[in-house]
Formats: structure tokens, sequence, C-alpha cells
């Protein structure tokens, strides 16, 4: 059977951008979700469900990312971590 | 237009200014990381501060820990004395929305403050490693603590993407945990700025 495979690009809302806290929020977001999780920005292409690599991206406010999942539930984890991307960070970082 | 002798040195001169101002530019830009660029992260002889360096924490708790790093960055000149106090409420206070503990026995703990101008940092080393309610509840042994003015977000992005490429080098992190003396730690961090660890 072909596992689905779901894409949908989102906008780094957070101001200070995708840096520690974030990137621990989405990593373990990711890790709740049995599909392979990646992260594109731009030619980098990360696992969704590391905290170090999602650091790596260094993906400032405004940033485009792409998350691509592949698994039964591809669905629900795009949207679920497309809404933490896009959702605006607290004030204290 | 003709081109005399003199005028070609003037050139000369002007093309040697101008190459100059473009490297002070580059090196300005290269400080400020604006939005508009991409560039890549901050090495760590960018932002440790060498004279801070802790290689045998003597801290068994969390606030001790921070305490002992800011302390460090204190002593090597790096913090104003008399912000420490606030520094180390912050930082906790960045722990409280969530440990800095990220696995694996290192831990980030960071925070923004506006008594810094740019961006500082420091690294610690624990033996026996410190409880640090981190994600994977392992005990922490590597440090690496940041603290950011907070118009810089972009400083404190490229610095904490340099942390994580390098962390992920398991030859790094295990020559680190091993780390005797101050120099060890500086000459690991210079052998990562060049890309020893192939990261």
């Amino acid at each position: 059977m072909v596992q689905p495979e779901v894409r949908q690009t989102a906008i780094v809302a957070s101001k200070n951008g995708l840096h520690a806290r974030p990137a621990i929020q989405l990593a373990e977001l990711a890790q709740s979700f049995s599909c392979s999780i990646q992260i594109v920005k731009d030619d980098l292409v990360v696992d969704g469900k590391s905290v170090l690599q999602l650091m790596t991206l260094a993906a400032e406010s405004g940033s485009s990312l792409m998350v691509v999942a592949k698994g039964v539930d591809a669905t629900a984890a795009v949207a679920a971590i497309t809404g933490v991307i896009e959702t605006e960070d607290q004030p204290s970082a | 237009v003709k081109i005399e002798r003199g005028d070609q040195a003037i050139l000369v001169d002007w093309g040697a200014i101008r190459g100059r101002m473009f490297q002070d530019s580059r090196c300005e830009a290269r400080r400020s990381r604006t939005n508009f660029q991409k560039e890549n992260s901050m090495k760590f002889s960018e932002f440790i501060s060498l004279k801070s360096i802790k290689v045998n924490m003597v801290s068994e708790g969390k606030t001790e820990a921070v305490a002992e790093l800011v302390q460090g960055l204190v002593d090597a000149g790096s913090l104003d004395e008399s912000q420490k106090d606030g520094i180390i409420q912050a930082v906790m206070n960045r722990e409280e929305l969530g440990s800095t503990g990220i696995g694996r026995g290192v831990a980030v703990p960071h925070t923004k403050h506006s008594s810094v101008k740019e961006i500082v940092g420091t690294v610690g080393v624990s033996k026996g490693g410190i409880d640090f309610r981190s994600l994977d509840g392992d005990k922490v042994n590597l440090f690496f603590m940041l603290i950011s003015p907070p118009d810089r977000p972009s400083d404190h992005l490229r610095a904490l993407e340099n942390i994580a490429k390098q962390l992920q080098n398991e030859t790094f992190c295990s020559f680190l945990k091993q780390a005797k003396t101050v120099e060890d730690v500086a000459q690991l961090l210079s052998e990562a700025d060049e890309n020893h660890f192939g990261s």
C-alpha cells in the first residue's frame, strides 16, 4: 500500500524566527505522529523530529518552510506542524 | 578619456579604498546579520568568550548551573556584574517556558538582555552531569549559553544554527565532554570553526 504524502508551505510567524523553543515544540509535536516528517528550507532538508536538525535551518521570521509528511497520519501532521510554524511567538524568547 | 600615469595611481588607490570599504561593509554585514542576507552560521569565535569557559562545572542543580555559567561570563568581562542577577533570572524565566535541555546530554540555556550590545556565549562541561529537566530526562554534560541583545534575533539564530550543526557530530560532542582544560575546549571550537568535524 502506498503511503500518502502531504506537502504544505508555511511562513515562520515568530518574529524571532525558529529559535530553540519553537524548534523544541515543533520536534515534540512531530514525534507524536507516526509518519515521517521533513522540513525543507531552500536547499536544506531536515528531519522534523530532530530539535538539532530544526535549529540548523536558522529560519528567520517570514521565511518559507515546506512541510513534507509521509505516512498514515500525514494529513493531520502537516496541519498541526504548519499551525505551529505560523503561530506568533510568546513575548519572551 | 586619456588616463595619465598619475591618474592611474589615483585610480589604483581608489580601487584599494573601495575594496577596503567593501570588506569593511562585509564585516559589518556579518556582524549585523540582516534579514535580507543569507549567510553562513556564526562561528564559535564570533560569540564564545574563551575566558568564560568552564570545564569542570561544580553545580548540581539547574539554577546553580545557570548561575555558574553567567558568573563565568561576568568574570571574563563579557557581562556586567551589576546585571548578573537579572540575567540569571531571565535565563531561568526562559527555562520555565520549557527546558533548553535538548537531549543527548546537551543544553542551550539562553536569554535576551538589553545589557549586551552583541551576542555573547560560553561553554560549560560537567563531568558528572547536571539535572536540567531535559527532554529525554538525561543529565546534561554540555552547556552552550547564549546572551543576546533583544534587537538581533538573526544573530541568535545563526549562533544556534552553528551550535546545532556541530552538536550533531558525535566526535565533536564526545571530545568536548572529555575536555580537561579550557584550552582543550578552545581547540575543539577552533577546529569546528574550520570544519574539521565535517559540518
